[in-house]
């Protein structure tokens, strides 16, 4: 296996407090006594084992800063940590970061530009939408200011390069053509959605029972807005499982049945699993306590448990083994298997979402096929 | 928390498919299906993990 994605843990805390958040909000509480912010010492070593890894495995992965908020890092701090990145590891790996948007100044841009970092923003739609579930630690709404922080980047001269798109959270008592439309009004490049955090055990919000489908019902009507538009963003999820049924690949997690390699770094240097794995009981720690300056990066990606973690996300529920949809749907992401008592050996718990949204995808993709196999 | 504190719409069935308007020149889907196409033959993807990554 090679790593494809380091998600560095760069704050452990955040300057908001979405009530859906994974990190703070299902049930893991390790970020209370985590450092507050990656520091100057942890930074190094981290680009120095980062640099290792690329040379051992011998390809580039990439690096997204993530939090809680990246951003709390502050600027001279980010500054020092991209200097090492990219000491370290050159131009070859790809760096990014996921921020909510309330702290994009005009000099971090800069600095993204000088470094050739990349920014994703959340949003999950107009103000009723995203100010339901996102707001700041006192409970206000937040979507004026991370709309004045996205309309910072997308001012930017280097816009085209800082800004790859934005991430939207669903939720599936709202009004999809609304929110693609909305969005649409915001000319972003893209729009990536996922779906909420939840399990067998503790259905997603939104969701009546492991067998409804609210989910899928509501991509199917962003999935027949976007079809129809005549000058779309890209959207990944529909992108990845269309091209899927057309006989390409996929790039995101959970969708298709590529394996994908993430490992997470925390504010103290410890290497953990997955971060979404924190919505469910089992948590995201290894049995074994890995930390840098401790173990070396490429012999914990090399070691049992890593490698036994990485096998984990491919599907092995009967139920997903003999589906004809697998090879689309992936078995979703591992989180969303969980089921008390039986761990994660299930489909995901929006299999019927996703069920829908595939068949929606089959007709409307129908005479294409037909059109390529004439 | 701000649950439940803002109206929200209720989302409706999705139309069924036999009555769906598929669009026939749909600019994403061609879009998909060139990029499809250009992966066969190894030219690089429009973006891929190691290059394009957001949160998960």
């Amino acid at each position: 296996m090679h790593v494809d994605t380091v998600l560095l843990k760069v704050a452990s805390r955040c300057n908001l407090d979405c009530s859906y958040c994974y990190v703070y909000h299902m049930g893991d509480e390790s970020w209370r006594t985590l450092p507050k912010r990656l520091a100057a010492g942890t930074q190094a070593l981290v680009a120095a084992e980062l640099g290792a890894l690329m040379r051992a495995q011998g390809r580039p992965f990439s690096i997204v800063l993530h939090g809680g908020e990246p951003l709390l890092l502050g600027l001279p701090r980010i500054k020092s940590l991209l200097t090492a990145l990219r000491g370290a590891l050159g131009e070859t790996c790809g760096i990014s970061i996921q921020t909510n948007g309330v702290l994009i100044s005009d000099a971090i841009l800069d600095l993204c530009v000088e470094y050739d970092v990349t920014l994703s923003v959340s949003l999950d739609g107009p103000p009723p939408v995203h100010d339901r579930f996102r707001v700041d630690l006192r409970q206000r709404s937040t979507h004026a200011k991370v709309v004045a922080g996205l309309q910072r980047l997308q001012a930017h001269p280097a816009a085209e390069r800082l800004f790859s798109g934005l991430l939207c959270v669903v939720d599936p008592t709202s009004d999809p053509e609304a929110v693609y439309d909305y969005f649409k009004c915001l000319a972003v490049p893209s729009v990536d959605f996922l779906y909420r955090d939840g399990n067998h055990s503790v259905l997603p919000f939104g969701k009546a029972s492991a067998n409804s489908h609210e989910y899928g019902a509501w991509m199917c009507r962003i999935l027949d807005r976007y079809v129809a538009d005549p000058a779309p963003f890209r959207s990944r999820l529909l992108d990845d499982m269309m091209r899927l049924l057309l006989g390409g690949a996929g790039v995101k997690e959970g969708i298709g049945l590529t394996d994908y390699g993430i490992l997470v770094i925390d504010t103290d240097g410890a290497v953990k699993k997955n971060d979404t794995l924190k919505s469910s009981p089992l948590g995201d720690g290894f049995d074994a306590t890995w930390a840098l300056g401790c173990n070396t990066l490429a012999d914990i990606a090399a070691s049992p448990e890593f490698r036994a973690y990485h096998l984990a996300q491919r599907p092995s529920s009967p139920t997903c083994l003999a589906c004809p949809q697998l090879k689309v749907c992936g078995g979703g992401m591992v989180t969303h298997r969980f089921k008390d008592g039986a761990g994660y050996d299930n489909p995901t718990v929006f299999c019927a979402d996703q069920k829908l949204l595939i068949a929606r995808m089959e007709t409307l993709l129908a005479p294409y096929l037909k059109d390529r196999a004439a | 928390m701000a649950d439940g504190s803002m109206p929200t719409k209720t989302v409706e069935a999705p139309v069924p498919p036999q009555q769906l308007d598929v669009p026939l020149d749909s600019p994403a889907i061609r879009r998909l299906i060139e990029e499809v196409r250009a992966e066969i033959v190894d030219v690089p993807r429009s973006y891929n993990r190691t290059f394009n990554r957001h949160n998960r």
